[in-house]
């Protein structure tokens, strides 16, 4: 394991960030690296937000922060990993506004959270914020509560405006040469119609450029449309 | 693929992921039919934890990804629409669909076989505090039908890099001072430079070398198939045709160059 590590991290140096290599020789390192017993975890609420992070610092700071010439490479590779994620969740931690054991984790050291057996671990004490990710079994009734949250309720109200577009704003809307591309006949193929008709047939049949249409339909419907939403009442969530 | 002796990659999803699909949800439930909402809701969940996967991935890589562009930013689409794209900037739209881990074969819908330069399969399992990056399939061809993937074909992550790579280098290429790449810029006007390299891989890559300069030129011309039915052909149309061929032809001859080299 030493040396296959050692393989993959003098791959991963050898070419720059962005360079094919250096991003094919990187998705080894992380396949690797994620097998590695002693990784930390922690049902912290931050934790996995933390250890997402880390991995994109691994890549960009491995080649000028990890020593490659001193032995036990695994080991080192996992300390070095650990207390960058100890970090992490702490940072993040605090930008959450958990206050309560700050004073607590600053008498920690560091070594407790990587010389961590199996167990109970510092991250987890301070798990006082109960973020639990849904699971697939509990799914169903995890997103029946975000719809009982959800009261605003403007579906048909949409349907309904495509289909008479009483102000004639859909039907008014078309390429300038087009006036049979317009935003209702659009609309109606294209999101009232189930499967969707494609914008290449639709250019097709009425003998218009797809790239003109495309850009019609981006451009000027979906912008129409989403304001008309707006009116009926559709609201972005903070 | 060979999941069973390679193990895959594990994106972990934590609370920064939950509650972007938790609020893609909400967003969409208020345009949703009633009968549908909640099928459309977990399907928007899934499909969104699927896209942030990807996008933390291509951020570990060092990619921009633009989270605020594609189909699946407009609430009215994708309310509808079972869509999960993800734009990488200057490259194209990825495709980011969620797999459970006893599924042999994924469906791609409709309305996300046309513009896509491909699509990522994440895989799911009980626990969804994580994701694993299952494999990749570059875009096939222009379908108006659902298209069906074994998740047995789906090709590991490596090949998936090298993909983005040629795209990056062909951008790179159209976009530079070799004379054809000049004239093709002159002859796209304002069409999205990206969006006609992926095709123009597509070519190159489905395609055989003898059928470059139609299927290129068709590329080029972008919608000339559409066009032409609806118009009388003259000699002008045919001069026209041969010197796109041409063009294609010097275009497609250059880029198999640069990828040739590249691999």
């Amino acid at each position: 394991m030493d040396e296959q590590l050692r393989q993959l991290i003098a791959e991963v140096c050898q070419s720059p960030l962005r360079s094919l290599k250096r991003r094919k020789a990187i998705n080894h390192l992380f396949v690797a690296i994620q097998q590695l017993p002693g990784l930390g975890k922690s049902s912290h609420p931050d934790y996995l937000e933390a250890l997402n992070r880390t991995w994109e610092w691994v890549n960009r700071s491995i080649c000028q922060e990890f020593d490659l010439a001193k032995p036990l490479i695994p080991q080192r590779l996992v300390q070095w990993i650990n207390s960058y994620l100890y970090w992490r969740i702490k940072d993040l931690y605090s930008a959450s506004g958990g206050s309560l054991t700050k004073q607590r984790l600053r008498e920690r050291s560091l070594d407790e959270l990587i010389h961590e057996e199996a167990g109970t671990s510092l991250l987890e004490i301070l798990a006082e914020t109960n973020f639990s990710a849904p699971t697939r079994s509990g799914l169903d009734g995890y997103i029946e509560q975000i719809e009982k949250e959800q009261q605003q309720y403007i579906g048909l109200k949409l349907e309904r405006y495509i289909e008479e577009d009483l102000e004639g704003r859909l039907l008014n809307c078309h390429p300038k040469e087009h006036p049979n591309c317009h935003c209702q006949l659009l609309s109606q193929r294209m999101l009232l119609k189930s499967p969707p008709d494609k914008l290449m047939t639709i250019a097709t049949e009425l003998g218009i450029k797809y790239q003109t249409l495309t850009s019609h339909w981006k451009r000027n419907c979906l912008p129409l449309l989403q304001s008309i939403a707006s009116e009926l009442g559709y609201q972005r969530e903070a | 693929m060979n999941s069973t002796d390679t193990p895959l990659l594990t994106v972990p999803l934590g609370r920064e992921a939950h509650a972007t699909a938790r609020q893609f949800t909400a967003e969409i439930l208020q345009l949703v039919a009633e009968q549908d909402r909640h099928q459309v809701a977990k399907r928007v969940y899934l499909n969104t934890l699927a896209v942030y996967a990807v996008h933390s991935y291509l951020t570990w890589q060092a990619y921009e990804t633009d989270i605020t562009q594609g189909d699946r930013w407009h609430p009215v689409l994708r309310a509808r629409w079972d869509v999960a794209d993800l734009v990488i900037t200057g490259i194209g739209k990825l495709e980011c669909r969620p797999v459970w881990e006893e599924e042999t074969v994924l469906t791609l819908p409709t309305e996300v076989t046309s513009d896509r330069i491909g699509c990522i399969a994440v895989q799911f399992g009980e626990q969804l505090n994580s994701g694993k990056l299952l494999g990749f399939a570059p875009a096939v061809d222009v379908f108006n039908a659902p298209l069906n993937l074994q998740v047995a074909d789906l090709q590991p992550l490596d090949n998936f890099i090298e993909y983005l790579y040629r795209l990056e280098i062909a951008n790179d290429f159209l976009t530079g001072d070799d004379l054809v790449a000049v004239r093709v810029r002159e002859l796209l006007e304002t069409r999205d430079i990206p969006e006609i390299v992926v095709q123009l891989e597509r070519v190159y890559r489905t395609t055989k070398r003898t059928q470059w300069r139609y299927s290129g030129a068709n590329t080029l011309a972008g919608s000339v198939i559409a066009e032409v039915t609806h118009r009388e052909s003259s000699v002008e149309d045919e001069s026209g045709k041969m010197a796109l061929r041409q063009l294609a032809q010097s275009l497609m001859d250059r880029l198999a160059t640069i990828w040739e080299n590249a691999a």
